[in-house]
């Protein structure tokens, strides 16, 4: 008896495409997941290719392609956010929804979250991360992500749903066991941030605040010319913690690595402020973070491929900002590319509506953060890993300066 | 002379094309570019331009080149 049976390949799937790359789950993920991914670009048979991995769906790997998919939300749905997709938990608006229902709940936010708002944002942030630099810059050594790039974007989240910054520590331990911990875990973690949510709703209701984006959503928010209902507040409420926080996380992480193991970039990037802005655009395509999943509204034939109605697709932002067709020497980190037309937002209708606020974050921290650390650099003998998972992101980044 | 043209379909408020070319490109509120069918006459603002039309991760800004 065969012990070690191929796995299934649905008959409408060409075998030419097949390949078995485990893009949550592969071995090497955890050292260099950039690296793992620039080889599966390399190594594909197609754009288009079926991996057996995670009960078996479909890989796009080239950066046209990808922004073709996720122009085309009447082909693909965003309605799963997860491969295979997950049952029982709560329904992330607008991220979960397709137009037109998702533009309904989707313009509320556009406003509010829009480059024009942005200036509140960077004062808060500036404010924030002087507050969290404060609390290490004598040690001259810290995890810089338990100091800084975690309990940043919580803090931002906090006082985005109207909720004071004191509570940022135990907001974190949430997260932690919400994406870290065991079924039992999770659910636990799960419960305490509805009943935080629901704390704050009934709040705002009474006392709303000037400036939090809760408030502004009770009191102001309209869908079909209804305020918008209790269920919805707290969707809402739940895709700001799941979206806004490891995100960002992540890449400000990855910003402060890069700088702290290459000598010079740090006084680079102080010499010459207006370069951050560039600098930021390039980590986010270097260092993409999410893989965006779509699923398949019907039957259909699709760049050299048959798809059958409920076919999950990756559409990582990884692969298409690592897509040498796209970016000449995706590896290398080049400030000055004439084209960067990056996909680290992702893009369509449901492009990162974060995305401003996190520019913004990432920006104002390495504006106050960089001139207080002075040669940043990696600990002596620490090495630098990747937690496993669709999101990419260091799992710590010890690091000393000077006074 | 250039002429912008916006694919308003396809923009969804990046807002990368400001970033590279603020003195080219406008946004609305919601931070969606609005300048579809500007015309740009002021040759010290082309690059500007070009910029902001490499910028767009939709791509769904084309630049029009005419005898002015």
């Amino acid at each position: 008896m065969n012990l070690t049976a191929a796995p299934h390949v649905p008959d409408h799937v060409d075998p030419a495409l097949v390949v078995d790359w485990d893009y949550q789950r592969d071995e090497k993920l955890s050292q260099d997941p950039y690296a793992r991914y620039a080889e599966w670009i390399a190594a594909a048979p197609a754009e288009v290719v079926w991996t057996t991995a995670n009960g078996g769906h479909w890989m796009i790997m080239r950066n046209a392609a990808i922004v073709d998919a996720l122009q085309s939300p009447e082909l693909f749905s965003s309605k799963h956010t997860a491969i295979p997709p997950r049952a029982g938990s709560i329904k992330l608006i607008p991220e979960e929804l397709d137009p037109p229902e998702h533009t309904k709940y989707r313009s509320i936010l556009n406003r509010r979250l829009g480059p024009k708002m942005m200036k509140f944002f960077d004062a808060r942030t500036r404010h924030l991360a002087n507050a969290l630099i404060d609390a290490v810059q004598t040690d001259r050594e810290a995890d810089l992500m338990d100091a800084l790039t975690i309990p940043m974007p919580c803090s931002l989240f906090l006082e985005m749903v109207g909720l004071s910054t004191d509570r940022t520590r135990e907001f974190v331990g949430w997260k932690d066991e919400l994406f870290k911990g065991g079924d039992a875990e999770r659910a636990a973690a799960q419960a305490k941030i509805v009943g935080m949510l629901e704390e704050t709703i009934a709040d705002k209701r009474v006392n709303p605040g000037e400036f939090d984006l809760m408030s502004f959503l009770i009191h102001e928010g309209r869908v079909d010319d209804k305020p918008i209902s209790q269920e919805d507040l707290m969707s809402y409420g739940f895709l700001f913690f799941i979206a806004g926080l490891d995100t960002v996380t992540s890449l400000m992480t990855s910003c402060f690595a890069y700088i702290a193991q290459r000598p010079g970039t740090q006084e680079r990037l102080l010499a010459e402020p207006r370069s951050i802005p560039d600098f930021v655009e390039e980590m986010l395509r270097r260092y993409s973070v999410v893989n965006p999943v779509r699923t398949a509204t019907q039957d259909f034939n699709w760049r050299g491929v048959r798809v059958r109605k409920d076919d999950q697709f990756v559409c990582s932002t990884v692969i298409a900002d690592l897509d040498p067709a796209e970016f000449s020497d995706p590896l290398k980190v080049d400030v000055e590319r004439a084209e960067n037309r990056h996909l680290g937002f992702g893009g369509g209708p449901h492009r990162c509506v974060g995305s401003h606020l996190a520019r913004t974050e990432l920006m104002a921290t390495l504006q106050e953060v960089l001139p207080r650390l002075p040669n940043l650099r990696i600990k002596p003998g620490a090495q630098l890993t990747y937690t496993p998972g669709s999101l990419l992101g260091l799992a710590s980044l010890p690091v000393a300066w000077d006074d | 002379m250039i002429i912008i043209h916006v694919d308003t379909a396809k923009c969804s408020g990046h807002a990368r094309c400001a970033m590279k070319g603020p003195d080219v490109y406008e946004l609305d509120d919601d931070g969606f570019c609005c300048s579809d069918g500007k015309i740009v006459t002021d040759e010290a603002l082309r690059t500007q331009a070009i910029h902001g039309m490499k910028a767009c991760p939709e791509r769904a800004i084309t630049i029009e080149e005419r005898e002015s």
